[in-house]
């Protein structure tokens, strides 16, 4: 459940890969500008999981704009960009940067991040 | 930071020389075969790789006889038109369809059943009226006519399966009454593998529905793993039959859509343009004879004769023994892989199936586990199959799919099998 305080602005988007059937259903709290809390429900590969349990911590405590820096920036990563790659700031998210040798993976990788996207973007 | 994947591990090691021991068709026959010798291609439910036959037949079309058909006057034109004729009497034989007029040939088994649900079911289907399905049906079929019976206000009905994976027959029948307008099933399922009994449900839906109803079988998984006789089969109840080439060893793009006369003659046409017509008015126009009503626009000639290539080559083979040679592997794989812990296999007995294993392994997802058997190079499909509604009753978002063809081998099986242990060490399951 996601832990929402009073007068939080609640997100949420949810991205299914209809090549597999994975899917993660992603709800986010924002205190004004900063997101609070996030969480994420769905069913999925260990890559998908692991993804959207490391998106949930890394986006924590940023502003949207971060927030959508972030998806640009691992998605960058996912898709076998060195720079984002090598950047400390993504921290545990680097052990993903593997899914850009294998193509039929980067989907899986990049799941979560597309429902951030989504989530951020809707509420606009 | 651990990477989450492994690194790719050098390929087993490619036996020198001679083809695999325990195929029925030599590796050397199928061009992409020949050339990755360490490749374990266990997908050929979702596409067959091509005998050299084929690939030879479309150059030569090409090359040779390359013309628009049906239209120019001039030799090459009337060569065009030969072949294409050609190609579907050779396919119509194939299948046991004395009247070729009766084969359309179609993109696949997903435009045939298109066609069949826009021409015939928006011709006959209505309010009130029942449209049935099975749980084993593909998208291709099952979304098709789901569809068909939202936009026609009819009801849709699904038939469940048994524990092991074949088709409840009595409660199909429970569902059928003189409201179903339309009964579609599968040939085989491609999921599963099973083998239906096609000349039963069909004699089934013919009897309880008083005639009414159109008996449609998707013969995807059929054609390329077991002799079809269509003209039986029409006998028994089927009305239409429809298949794709590329997984019979033909192209991609081409399939072909089988029907008895009177029911093609009495569906309107569901494309129009040209070699569709017979006479254009200001305000009306009358169609062509069959096939040509239903081939609107430049028919897909090269492929056909590619498909053409596929059967002929696939009927020196011979498919009764295709079916005996896939039905071993199943039994091979089914006990190689039931020896192992925490695996889950779906599906009926080997006897009763095509060549398809489709299992899950406790611990590893299927998308996981593909990628771990793809580095060392067996391929498999990992997902729901096209068959979502099958996975909701098996209580699973996806299985991992192994299914085998003519090229299939004792050691492509034993590489599955090594390959999932592999993967149940790698995330620390099965003991």
């Amino acid at each position: 459940v996601l832990d929402a305080a009073e007068g939080d602005a609640v997100l949420a988007a949810e991205r299914r890969n209809p090549l597999c059937g994975d899917e993660i259903s992603l709800q986010l709290a924002l205190d004004g500008d900063t997101v609070r809390e996030a969480r994420f429900t769905g069913q999925g590969c260990s890559i998908s999981q692991a993804s959207a349990s490391m998106l949930t911590q890394a986006v924590r405590g940023k502003t949207r704009a971060e927030a959508e820096a972030l998806v640009r920036r691992f998605v960058a990563m996912a898709h076998g960009d060195a720079e984002a790659a090598a950047d400390p700031g993504m921290k545990e998210m680097r052990a993903l940067q593997g899914v850009a040798r294998f193509p039929a993976r980067i989907r899986c990788a990049t799941l979560a991040w597309g429902a951030l996207d989504d989530a951020l973007k809707a509420e606009r | 930071v651990t990477s989450l994947l492994v690194d790719p591990a050098p390929p087993p090691a490619a036996p020198a020389g001679a083809p695999p021991a325990g195929a029925l068709a030599a590796r050397a026959e199928f061009p992409l075969l020949a050339a990755d010798p360490a490749l374990v291609y266990l997908d050929s439910a979702a596409t067959a790789q091509k005998p050299r036959a084929v690939l030879d037949a479309l150059r030569a079309f090409y090359e040779t006889t390359n013309a628009n058909p049906h239209r120019g006057a001039y030799r090459l034109s009337h060569a065009a038109t030969e072949a294409y004729a050609a190609a579907r009497a050779r396919v119509a034989r194939f299948c046991g369809l004395a009247d070729a007029d009766c084969l359309v040939f179609v993109r696949g088994t997903t435009e045939a059943m298109n066609l069949v649900a826009a021409s015939w079911g928006r011709a006959h289907v209505g309010p009130g009226d029942e449209v049935v399905v099975t749980a084993m049906d593909h998208h291709a079929s099952f979304v098709t006519w789901q569809q068909l019976a939202r936009e026609r206000g009819a009801l849709f009905r699904v038939a469940e399966l048994t524990a092991d994976g074949r088709v409840d027959e009595d409660h199909l029948a429970s569902l059928l009454s003189e409201r179903t307008r339309v009964v579609a099933f599968p040939h085989v399922s491609n999921a599963l593998g099973t083998v239906n009994p096609v000349a039963r449900l069909a004699g089934l839906a013919r009897g309880r529905s008083g005639g009414r109803a159109l008996v449609v079988c998707d013969g995807a998984q059929g054609v390329p793993h077991m002799p079809v006789g269509f003209d039986a089969l029409a006998a028994a109840g089927v009305d239409l039959y429809a298949f794709s080439g590329h997984k019979v060893g033909g192209p991609m793009g081409v399939g072909a859509l089988l029907g008895r006369r009177a029911v093609l003659e009495a569906m309107p046409p569901w494309q129009f343009g040209g070699d569709m017509i017979s006479r254009v008015g200001d305000h009306e126009t009358t169609w062509n004879a069959l096939p040509h009503k239903f081939e609107a626009g430049t028919p897909n000639v090269a492929d056909a004769v590619g498909l053409a290539a596929a059967v002929e080559w696939l009927d020196a083979l011979g498919t009764e023994r295709v079916l005996a040679h896939e039905r071993a592997l199943v039994g091979r794989a089914l006990e190689a892989l039931g020896a192992l812990p925490g695996l889950t296999l779906y599906g009926p007995p080997a006897e009763l199936r095509s060549g398809v294993v489709s299992f899950s392994v406790e611990g590893v997802h299927p998308h996981d586990l593909a990628t771990i058997l793809d580095e060392r190079g067996v391929c498999i499909r990992a997902g729901h199959h096209c068959a979502q509604p099958l996975m909701r009753r098996l209580g699973v978002p996806a299985t991992a799919r192994a299914s085998f063809w003519a090229y299939s081998t004792p050691a492509d099986v034993d590489a599955l099998a090594d390959g999932v242990r592999a993967a149940q060490r790698l995330f620390g399951v099965g003991g």
